[in-house]
């Protein structure tokens, strides 16, 4: 066998089928690549194909997916549904893979990925111990900021690379085309931030017995009509404090300095996301002390940065925030290994196992 | 005769616009909903672009939609309505008054599910209402079929032989937002020569023929004008067909009433609509495939229901399977298989088994497996050697038995919401227009309130909504329960199994909040003095809506107000709908793009002025009313104890604040407050208070000499900015004229006692 040889031929074999999920935030223009990408498969290349995203409320931060199947062979694609066991899964941003486990649901041991993120393809570790035979990173989000253009175009030079179905001329054309409403300066934007994409693209294919063979699939959410409560009641509020939302920033976070604060409160007045970490007296005799960020939470707005009178609040590279300052947590006494236990307790291998025996999967 | 067409790669909502665009109607009235609002946002787009002439008017409501669309088709207009869900169900009162007066028009119902729980995927549960309302009901299972459709069902309507309002029905995501290849005529003169005239024997836009439209009628008549409706029904699937017919010749594009799928051999097949056919299509190849006779029926007309039809078709069938993609509780099978089962029935030679299967509710995927397990099922009833269940649901979990959801944050406690943070102090009378004055803490110790929402909510970046919403609880003491209503702060707190409340929270709809919480006022307060609840329990009853809410919802708040309830009433207003994408609301200001008032050589952005709903609240008489904003100040935690005084001592209160939308506004999600500060200071938002009938300004910017022109504040917005070129000067100077008149008025309300 050799290798070299059957990496080419692998190449170049175009899909008769091809179907890609992409994975993201909203705002991070998922969407838009989806339509992108299908449009210049379809009017550019002249394949036949379909695009649509699915969608929470019109909303920036909300969990969005994008889907795109080309059949190279020109047959009508008829199926609406979403795409589950994708060629190709897009992931938008590195953070999802720990915020929204459920995003490699239904990956398969040929599924390739492409992820942003800084690591080296060999270092991405995905959720339950997933492994696909070819991933691929590229750090879209210092390429976009560099570019000052959209992440999107920056994931679409990712996904281009890995799909021979769809020239790269063809995409170019349908970027600037699909921004031709905006002006002159966002559409040479992504259009460089396209081509300067490339070289930042990192991929590696794993040999195949490192591969799963399994399909992978998500734990189920745990409730169920046995035992949801009836009429949609949800009997334990709060628990969006068990959500991170850290994908929802875009490259910059406050980063807090405890020596220049005086406790004036503003920054937890005016805070939307209630990240604030404050040392509560509960006697009331010690006035409230500042401790820190819950980085959980923030969205990046920077409305905190605005009002601080002192620049105990900065404005800062996320990258740049050191590890001991992202140790505060809004609920301290939120015993996080024992929910987990909780949770865990209700995860994939019993509770497979348990809803299979009694036939109910589904 | 054939018509030229091109390729398009569009979405279902788009070729409803596609076809808008040649059908030229003259008149669409809408209210947005999810899936649906981008029918009109793209019919907007044109008309600002000049590319139609269409009258959009975008009502306070569906039900007020439905009766504009009413109105302009008694005129012999063509009409258009789009809409989905529980705004369909809200204007269904509206939908058989149109079709018993026999007046035309086209309404696209994009599915969705029908609240609660509140789900904004497709299934067809409010489709299956519109089977009574007398409405001609089309399918479209494709985007391509969405725009054929939208053609072929003004043409069928206006058939003097029919004479009916016309629903097209497509899915709610996977069609209405997947882009798929299609095409479209070249010519809209094509169109125009296909539709011909609309001819109207009647119209109530001639004064030379009077008529009387709706009059009272009773028996022995109403039951004469319904079997009109039935011969008109009966009429229509024979139009339908022609039309169709003549439709194919100029586009290659054929719809049969009832569509079959590699049947001819067939021995089982499914029976399903719209977008999950096409995905079974696949099933039954590949089942095909493996040498079985399987196929699929599929009509492409609900009402007049293919009858005839259905019994061609299925005569050689020895089994079939209806999927649902809805239920109807109790009936232990869903609206189709009624239909299916009593056509089947008709015909007593018929010996074929049904099943149904209800799928895919609240927009759960139905992949081409679930398709092939239907099929399965179907090929298994054929054999008649097992009992299978003439009815269930496939793609329900069941969950693990006894366990529930853990409490993941503590639960607030009594003594933690009874803080010394906020009190009231009574006035003596004559000291000042105020009956009462608010201390409130300084913002360094109100940090110690507990947040009555926890963290992880999921509202966009800089959403001024929840720092508002903290800012007016932190003058709360002691346990609230709250009733939102739809919209952003409903949406993004709520997607279950996740709840932000850390207090009791209800949802409803956002026409009928405020009354929902009046009855559990009025229900503590009788449980209270029955004993049934503790004498010392004491709650605050506060209801959040947004500015929409305050639209479509108007009607039943100023009830409630009217009432004076003991409750509060808090709009966080950020200038449009935003949980639906930025469509205008009435607060929206002059001149704003927003998705249904774009800016085009046609346009310059919202045309009409902006709601004052702080007088229409305090016109009501109700003790306490105010306006804020959100600030590093104390202003509005100083308002929130006033309200939750009122809402004690004296009934309803009512407060509107202004909060930053960086999504929709186009503006830097860090700027919010500055945005906020400069809306007051141009005095477009003054912030002041209505306290008993007396008027008193909180913040005179004019006083301070920190008033400044409007075009201060519009700068900062990428969707106001526009305001700012001189092509929008008169527009720019309209709106100015308003905020000042608005303002001197407010000044000498605040100077004089009886106004």
């Amino acid at each position: 066998m050799w290798p070299f040889k059957k990496k080419e031929t692998e190449a170049t074999v175009l899909r008769k089928l091809l179907s890609i999920r992409m994975e993201a935030i909203g705002g991070q223009g998922a969407n838009s690549a989806g339509k992108i990408l299908a449009e210049a498969a379809v009017l550019g290349m002249g394949y036949a194909g379909n695009h649509f995203s699915s969608f929470g409320s019109e909303k920036r931060g909300s969990p969005v997916r994008s889907f795109v199947r080309v059949s190279t062979e020109n047959k009508p694609v008829r199926t609406a549904s979403y795409i589950k066991h994708p060629d190709i899964l897009v992931v938008f941003h590195e953070s999802l893979l720990d915020s929204h486990n459920e995003i490699t649901d239904g990956a398969t041991a040929s599924t390739e990925l492409i992820i942003n993120s800084k690591k080296d393809p060999q270092n991405i570790r995905l959720p339950y111990g997933l492994k696909l035979k070819r991933v691929t990173t590229i750090d879209a989000t210092t390429v976009a900021l560099k570019s000052k253009c959209g992440l999107n175009a920056v994931m679409l030079a990712a996904i281009v690379e890995a799909c021979p179905e769809i020239k790269k001329e063809k995409l170019a054309q349908t970027l600037t085309s699909y921004f031709s409403g905006l002006s002159e300066i966002v559409r040479k934007n992504n259009l460089d931030g396209f081509e300067a994409a490339f070289k930042y693209i990192k991929s590696h294919r794993f040999s195949e017995d490192q591969c799963n063979r399994e399909i992978q699939t998500s734990p189920l959410p745990e409730m169920g009509w046995i035992n949801a409560p009836i009429g949609g009641v949800i009997i334990n509020p709060g628990n969006s404090a068990l959500k991170d939302h850290s994908a929802s920033r875009k490259g910059y976070a406050p980063l807090f300095t405890k020596e220049l604060c005086y406790n004036c409160g503003f920054c937890d007045m005016v805070c939307p996301d209630y990240c604030f970490v404050w040392d509560l007296d509960p006697t009331g005799a010690k006035a409230p002390a500042l401790q820190g960020i819950d980085y959980q939470y923030c969205k990046g707005c920077q409305k905190c940065v605005t009002v601080c009178p002192v620049s105990a609040l900065t404005l800062t590279l996320e990258s740049e925030i050191p590890e001991e300052s992202k140790m505060h947590r809004v609920f301290s006494n939120l015993n996080a290994e024992n929910i987990e236990k909780q949770w865990k307790k209700l995860s994939l291998p019993t509770y497979a196992e348990k809803i299979s025996k009694n036939g109910d999967f589904k | 005769m054939t018509s030229e067409q091109v390729p398009k790669f569009l979405t279902g909502n788009e070729m409803v616009a596609e076809a808008a665009r040649v059908i030229d109607f003259h008149f669409m009235g809408y209210y947005p909903i999810t899936p649906s609002t981008e029918i009109a946002e793209l019919i907007n787009g044109m008309k600002s672009q000049g590319e139609v002439s269409t009258v959009l008017l975008p009502a306070d409501g569906e039900h007020g939609a439905a009766g504009a669309c009413f109105g302009a088709a008694s005129g012999g207009a063509r009409v258009l309505n789009a809409t989905s869900a529980n705004g369909f169900l809200y204007s269904l009162e509206q939908l058989p008054v149109q079709a018993g007066c026999r007046l035309p028009m086209v309404l696209n119902l994009v599915t969705r599910s029908v609240s609660g729980p509140l789900d904004i995927r497709c299934d067809h549960s409010d489709l299956m209402f519109a089977l009574q309302t007398g409405w001609i009901v089309l399918l479209a299972s494709s985007p391509q079929a969405v725009y054929d459709m939208n053609i072929i069902a003004v043409k069928l309507g206006e058939h003097p032989e029919v004479r009916l309002p016309v629903i097209v029905a497509s899915d709610g995501f996977f069609t209405s937002h997947q882009r798929q290849s299609c095409q479209i005529f070249k010519e809209k003169k094509d169109v125009q020569e296909f539709l011909g005239p609309r001819n109207d024997t009647i119209t109530t836009l001639d004064p030379r023929k009077p008529i009387t439209l709706g009059p009272y009628m009773n028996d022995p008549d109403l039951i004469n004008n319904k079997y009109q409706l039935h011969l008109a029904h009966e009429a229509a699937l024979k139009v339908f067909r022609n039309i169709c017919k003549e439709y194919e010749k100029r586009t290659s594009r054929s719809y049969d009433p009832l569509e079959t799928y590699k049947l001819e051999d067939a021995t089982s097949a499914l029976f399903l609509i719209n977008s999950a056919a096409e995905t079974a299509k696949d099933a039954v190849d590949h089942v095909r495939a493996e040498g079985k006779k399987v196929g699929l029926l599929k009509p492409n007309i609900l009402r007049p229901f293919p009858f005839e039809d259905l019994k061609i078709a299925s005569h050689k069938l020895s089994s079939l399977v209806i999927g649902e993609r809805s239920d109807t509780p109790g009936s232990s099978g869903g609206p189709l298989s009624q239909e299916v089962r009593s056509a089947l029935l008709a015909d007593h030679h018929c010996e074929i088994s049904t099943i149904s299967r209800v799928y895919g509710l609240g927009g759960k995927d139905f992949r081409e497996e679930d398709a092939a397990e239907m099929i399965d099922l179907g090929l298994r009833l054929t054999t008649k050697s097992e009992s299978i269940p003439l009815f269930g649901f496939i793609g329900t979990r069941s969950g693990v038995p006894n366990t529930l959801p853990p409490q993941v944050i503590p639960i607030l406690e009594k003594s933690q919401l009874i803080s010394k943070l906020v009190s009231i102090e009574k006035l003596s009378p004559g000291s000042s227009k105020q009956k009462i004055k608010a201390l409130v803490a300084d913002p360094s110790l109100l940090v110690a309130r507990p947040k009555r929402i926890s963290p992880g909510h999921g509202a966009c970046p800089g959403c001024g909504i929840f720092s508002g919403l903290d800012q007016f609880f932190k003058g709360i003491e002691g346990d609230v329960v709250v009733l939102y209503h739809t919209g952003c702060a409903m949406v993004v707190t709520t997607d279950y199994p996740f709840s932000a409340h850390r207090v009791t929270y209800i949802h409803n709809l956002f026409q009928n909040g405020a009354p929902t919480l009046s009855g559990l006022v009025e229900v503590f307060e009788e449980k209270r003095r029955r004993g049934e609840i503790q004498a010392n329990e004491d709650l605050t009853f506060i209801m959040v809506t947004g500015d929409g809410g305050m639209d479509i919802g108007m009607g039943p708040t100023i009830g409630t107000a009217l009432r004076n309830h003991k409750m509060i009433i808090l709009e966080y207003d950020n200038q449009g709908y935003m949980n639906t994408g930025g469509q205008l609301s009435y607060t929206t200001p002059y001149g704003k793009a927003t998705s249904t008032s774009q800016v085009g050589k046609n346009s310059f952005g919202k045309s009409f002025h902006h709601k004052d709903t702080i007088s229409i609240m305090a016109a009501t008489g109700i003790p306490y009313v105010f306006s804020a904003i959100e600030g590093i100040g104390t202003d509005l935690v100083e308002k929130g104890a006033k309200a939750q005084w009122y809402a004690k001592n004296k009934g309803l209160a009512f407060g509107k604040i202004l909060v930053a939308c960086p999504l929709n506004w186009a503006s830097e999600e860090s700027k919010g407050l500055e945005i906020l500060q400069r809306a007051a200071d141009c005095c477009f938002f003054p912030i002041y208070e209505i306290e008993n009938g007396l008027t008193i300004l909180n913040y005179n910017p004019e006083a301070l000499g920190k008033k400044v022109p409007v075009e201060n504040w519009l700068q900062m917005m990428g969707k106001e900015k526009h305001l700012l070129k001189p092509e929008y000067a008169s527009a720019l100077e309209e709106f100015q004229t308003e905020v000042d008149r608005r303002w001197q008025q407010l000044k000498i309300k605040s100077e004089h006692p009886l106004l």
